[in-house]
């Protein structure tokens, strides 16, 4: 069983305070012991919003803008924690009220809690929980009445606004067997995708073992053109879910470089999601890099190769981003 | 174990340069196969299958690492540390000394040792710091102020998106402030049935999904 760590103990190891020996130990275990990374996830966060609620004083509030503000990632997390509070801040304010299944008009939560203070004598504490309540419980009446209305079939659901993506995991569902080894072409729609002949990839794995156990790979494959200036429509690559691998043939313009540098990055979020080095182009005359990944790694939104490449001496020179949406 | 990890470190002569030559030459041509990343991913998974999961969470727990120990670039960090597990699962077939996540690690400190060492300036000195704070205040205040708001938006929708319990959950356990907020919180706790830590963990989970779907939100926008 994970031992539970004093806050005060974390709040050091997360402010770059603690002896070398222990902090080693600490960052061992963040990636052994998933409780102990969690408690540690969670400390970061207590931290970072007393920072922003201006509760940390003295050597805590020295050490975190010397050492945890030098990061532009934890800078970022400063960023979202005072978002937070802002947003819980304007709800107690009434100026906004997060709408709750849709329902619910700017203001009403804290009119809720002025209502109730006056109920409690005044006693904000008690009014809040009782307003938070009070919140729930017409989410929750609004939630049984939506269903309801959805049951008979005569109800108008109000649209999930298409501007955020849905809170599920980056990744896709568990892909079903393929029933064929048939390829799956790109729904190749871009002007800067070449069109490209399907490629039988139905060849065994190296162990013969896996060819009985495992289902024959599938295949979406694409060929993304040097990336133009001007807005030609992005190239899509369709996975569908017995797709169980994803090619990807960049055109390179010059094949001067030793090698070529390769990250897809998700480009909604700006995560690198995977990345190569030292790719070798192949063919001479219009030289290409090829590359394969996992389909399971897609997931329908856009994304792009960023390309660089690395000279004899060592110096490398961005070449350009590779764009293109996975529809699955 | 670590042949060609401990090697950069001993110091370099005669024989040994040669040696190491050849092996930073052939580790430079390396690049993940198709096959050999689909290897790594189920020696991640344990048996299981996680759909890419583990990776996604090693990954992130490795940028996490490198991000806390100052690296400039904590993503090629992370990524220079799976390309040498998956590079190693090749070689050799299999890795059993250790659990994945231990393994992980113990290269991940090679590789922030290494990086130390051939680039003493990825660490940042604190001197950076107050050039970097420059930097933020330098802004636009009224680009500042836009982007504040469309985060504000951002967060809102992706609230309102939530399942009604996390939205709930989230909603109360960051309102209040100091004295009001702690009993709030145990109030929360008591209410559920859980302990407080408990609770902590549940909101952190909630909290980061909101931060990933604001991020992606924000991209868009």
């Amino acid at each position: 069983m994970t031992k539970s760590y004093d806050n005060q103990m974390l709040y050091a190891y997360l402010l770059g305070s603690l002896p070398n020996e222990d902090t080693e130990r600490l960052d061992e275990m963040t990636f052994t012991d998933p409780s102990f990374a969690d408690q540690v996830d969670a400390a970061e966060k207590d931290l970072v919003d007393s920072y922003v609620n201006g509760e940390l004083t003295g050597d805590m509030l020295t050490l975190f803008e010397s050492y945890y503000l030098s990061s532009p990632k934890r800078r970022q997390n400063v960023e979202f924690a005072r978002t937070l509070q802002e947003l819980a801040s304007r709800q107690s304010n009434g100026h906004s009220a997060i709408a709750v299944a849709g329902s619910e008009k700017p203001g009403i939560f804290a009119g809720i809690i002025s209502a109730l203070e006056g109920l409690f004598g005044g006693r904000p504490a008690f009014a809040l929980g009782a307003a938070v309540l009070v919140v729930a419980l017409l989410g929750i009446g609004s939630w049984f009445v939506i269903v309801g209305l959805r049951n008979q079939g005569g109800a108008q659901i109000a649209k999930t606004n298409e501007n955020t993506a849905p809170l599920v995991n980056i990744l896709p569902p568990p892909a079903s067997p393929a029933p064929s080894p048939i390829e799956n072409r790109v729904g190749n729609s871009g002007s800067n995708v070449k069109p490209e002949t399907n490629v039988n990839q139905s060849s065994p794995s190296p162990t013969p073992k896996k060819v009985i156990d495992e289902p024959k790979p599938v295949i979406a494959s694409i060929t993304l053109l040097p990336p133009l200036r001007g807005g030609e429509k992005l190239p899509q690559l369709q996975v569908k879910p017995e797709t169980t691998s994803a090619s990807f043939n960049l055109d390179i313009e010059a094949g001067d470089y030793a090698s070529y540098k390769v990250a897809l990055i998700d480009q909604s979020s700006g995560k690198h999601i995977w990345q190569a080095a030292s790719l070798k182009p192949r063919g001479n005359g219009s030289p290409s890099l090829s590359i394969k990944l996992p389909a399971k790694l897609l997931y329908s939104q856009v994304y792009s190769f960023a390309v660089s490449g690395t000279k004899q001496d060592g110096t490398s020179e961005n070449i350009g981003d590779y764009s293109f949406r996975v529809v699955r | 174990m670590f042949v060609h990890l401990s090697l950069v470190l001993v110091p370099i002569t005669g024989f040994r340069m040669k040696e190491l030559s050849t092996k930073t030459q052939r580790k430079a041509d390396w690049s993940l196969s198709e096959s050999s990343f689909n290897r790594f991913l189920e020696w991640l998974d344990e048996g299981e299958n996680s759909h890419g999961e583990k990776y996604l969470e090693m990954r992130r727990r490795l940028v996490t690492y490198f991000d806390r120990k100052n690296c400039l670039a904590p993503d090629d960090l992370a990524d220079e540390t799976l390309n040498r597990v998956a590079r190693r699962l090749e070689e050799e077939g299999a890795i059993e000394s250790e659990t994945p996540a231990k393994y992980c690690y113990t290269v991940a400190r090679y590789v922030f040792l290494e990086s130390l060492r051939s680039k003493p300036s990825q660490e940042v000195g604190l001197d950076d710091v107050s050039e970097r704070h420059k930097d933020i205040g330098g802004e636009d205040e009224s680009e500042e102020h836009r982007l504040k708001e469309l985060m504000l938006g951002c967060l809102e929708k992706c609230t309102a998106k939530l399942d009604p319990a996390s939205r709930d959950l989230i909603i109360r356990y960051y309102h209040g402030k100091e004295r009001v907020k702690i009993e709030n919180r145990r109030a929360m706790a008591k209410e559920l049935g859980i302990s407080t830590n408990a609770l902590t963990i549940r909101a952190c989970r909630i909290r980061d999904k909101l931060e990933d779907c604001v991020k992606k939100c924000a991209g868009r926008a």
